[in-house]
């Protein structure tokens, strides 16, 4: 493996997508879709209707209050919040004793009362928004007994059962499933577009000839593509998330499904590129590809069950099934349940770097 | 320094190299000389590397070209049959791309792009850049890394004269200062001029090796043809002594115009060994 020349490709191809307007149009698409829809969808994704009850005044209401993201509704009673809630003014209620600041910033443990107006794992991103009110209230990591309860009578346990296995994700709020929406497509398009076109650009202008003749093997091409591949699959994803308050929940987690799924997402480019030796195949046959790679984004928010068998089993294969996933949990602070597609991240990465290094030696054949 | 061995190359049973065998002297100017898909570049690609032999061997300065791969590399340079650069770069980026795989220094990528004359150029973007300009920067390409065996594939293909003409000097300078030249080409005036032997290749067979004199020596006619001052053309075989005589005659009463050696052109010699014109 030769460093220098795996650095020189990396540095030479990260320069030379920016200077083609194809692949820039590939690089920028999802950025641009993600602002564009932020201010289309602005008004919905600034909505969270939370309607409170603080007997004496708690800072938590002047905090919230100033928050963008809320829609703050104060009332003077307990009774007052179910009434809010069931006249669907808001989805979360939050009652308050008395002292709760005074309580809070003493170490003590106060007992928050959240109300859903309907399931609880509809609103855990508002839960969490909450928390965090405190926390910055307290200076700490808040120490409060949160009571929770649903105006939704419970059903029995086949109905819950019924209704748990959703979609890929529990719902998530619409902020979070644009986030997955456009660093999945970014994950998509660069790695399973962008990587292949520069492998076949250089084969087909023959300017890999030039580069084999050089102390350069097929090897260093290859890891100086991904390079390029995953660099450019993580900037348009983090620049997404920076854009769209996309670091919250379980920042790590998510951190991790974009790092493997951009992997995986760059090793397949690697793989399609190395098939095909001419731009003209490659543009007519990379919409097709892409397209099931997409899937997992375009279904994100169907319920699996809908889906069928036949759908669902190969949908769980495409390693974008997993970003969308795990990317989806993350960002609702449901990291936890984010190890298996991790773990099936990881596998496909290993299987597909296997693949691209059979292809590699298939070729130096 | 270059040596092949009965180099074999068959793609899906069609032969393209049938077992050529010739060696390349350090130093020398080679031409490997045929028409249009005789095996010439199939022949290259195989000398450099980039391509497995079905069968034969081949090696340069004494390393294998299938296992010594590796060994060959900096040893070797490439100017392409097609005009294998990137368009959207600048001329000094595209040779500062190829220097940084050579591990060689921006000094060397401005003392070629002087070589070359394209120093006034180096920053424009090589789409704008003529097709003689585009030639000039792949030999100083080939170059970089001050390769001991140059392989240059139709290095004027499709050149205006004074282009041609200016590559034409490089390689001659090149093999003067001791760089092995093995150079394709299906234009016989240029090998006649630049080479120290040529090898005919045609469906890809090896057919004739030699020197150009030798080649033309051997294959043309013996015979010159006079053109007197009455305007009457007379040809003389230069075998016969009673030619010899009338030729002194007509020079000592001062008739001759002009006299024109018979000698065969290497592309007469190359018809006459393939049996087809060189297109």
């Amino acid at each position: 493996m030769n460093l220098r020349a795996t650095m020189a490709i990396a540095r030479k191809d990260f320069l030379d997508a920016l200077k083609n307007a194809r692949l820039l149009v590939i690089i920028l698409m999802p950025i641009g879709f993600s602002v564009l829809y932020g201010y289309l969808f602005r008004d919905t994704l600034d909505t969270m209707e939370i309607v409170i009850y603080s007997p004496d005044t708690s800072s938590m209401v002047s905090v919230l209050s100033e928050l963008d993201a809320v829609s703050l509704f104060v009332v003077d009673s307990p009774e007052a919040v179910e009434t809010k809630l069931e006249e669907e003014k808001a989805i979360v209620g939050v009652v308050l004793p008395p002292q709760f600041d005074l309580a809070v910033r003493a170490g003590e443990r106060p007992a928050l009362e959240l109300i859903y107006r309907e399931n609880p794992e509809d609103a855990r991103g508002t839960q969490r928004m909450i928390l965090q009110t405190i926390e910055q209230i307290s200076g700490r990591q808040p120490i409060v007994s949160v009571i929770e309860r649903s105006l939704q009578p419970p059903g029995s346990a086949e109905e819950a059962e019924a209704r748990e296995p959703m979609s890929f994700f529990r719902e998530i709020d619409l902020q979070s499933f644009f986030i997955v929406l456009w660093v999945m497509m970014g994950i998509t398009m660069n790695g399973s577009f962008l990587v292949p076109t520069l492998l076949v650009e250089e084969k087909d202008k023959k300017t890999l000839d030039a580069i084999l003749v050089t102390p350069t093997n097929y090897l260093d091409v290859l890891t100086g593509k991904v390079l390029v591949g995953v660099l450019y699959c993580l900037l348009t994803s983090l620049t997404v998330m920076a854009l769209n308050q996309g670091f919250a929940g379980d920042v790590g987690f998510s951190l991790t499904v974009v790092l493997l799924a951009s992997v995986a997402l760059t090793l397949i480019g690697l793989l399609i590129g190395g098939l095909i030796d001419n731009l003209t195949t490659l543009n007519t046959w990379g919409s097709f590809v892409m397209l099931p790679l997409m899937l997992p984004g375009i279904l994100a928010g169907v319920p699996l069950g809908t889906l069928g068998p036949a759908l669902t089993i190969p949908l769980q294969v495409v390693p974008t099934y997993h970003l969308v996933r795990g990317l989806g949990l993350s960002l609702s602070g449901e990291g936890g349940e984010v190890w298996m597609n991790l773990v099936i991240l990881a596998v496909e990465c290993v299987v597909l770097f296997g693949a691209v290094l059979w292809s590699m030696r298939r070729r130096e054949a | 320094m270059i040596k092949a061995s009965n180099l074999t190359r068959v793609f899906n049973g069609l032969i393209a190299v049938d077992q050529v065998s010739f060696h390349v002297d350090r130093g020398e100017v080679f031409g490997f000389l045929g028409h249009n898909g005789a095996g010439k570049t199939t022949t290259v690609r195989m000398l450099t590397g980039q391509l497995r032999p079905t069968s034969g061997h081949a090696s340069i300065d004494g390393h294998d070209v299938v296992k010594g791969r590796t060994a060959i590399k900096p040893m070797i340079g490439v100017v392409f049959e097609n005009q294998n650069l990137y368009e959207r770069m600048s001329g000094r980026e595209n040779l500062r791309f190829f220097a940084e795989l050579h591990g060689v220094g921006d000094k060397r990528v401005d003392e070629l792009l002087e070589m070359v004359g394209l120093s006034d150029r180096a920053k424009d973007k090589i789409k704008i850049y003529s097709n003689g300009m585009k030639q000039r920067l792949l030999v100083a390409r080939a170059l970089l890394n001050h390769p001991k065996a140059l392989f240059l594939d139709e290095p004027t293909r499709g050149l205006d004269p004074t282009s041609a003409r200016g590559i034409r000097r490089t390689i001659r300078e090149l093999g003067e200062q001791g760089t092995t030249v093995f150079l394709t080409t299906h234009y016989m005036e240029e090998a006649d001029q630049l080479c120290h032997r040529v090898a005919f290749i045609s469906e890809g067979k090896l057919i004739a090796l030699d020197t150009p004199r030798a080649l033309k020596l051997q294959y043309g006619l013996r015979k010159v043809s006079v053109l007197l001052d009455d305007q009457s053309q007379h040809e003389l075989t230069l075998d016969n002594p009673a030619d010899a005589n009338q030729m002194a005659d007509w020079m000592g009463a001062g008739r001759l115009l002009t006299v024109h050696s018979q000698e065969a052109t290497l592309e007469d010699v190359f018809v006459h060994l393939a049996g087809r014109e060189l297109q």
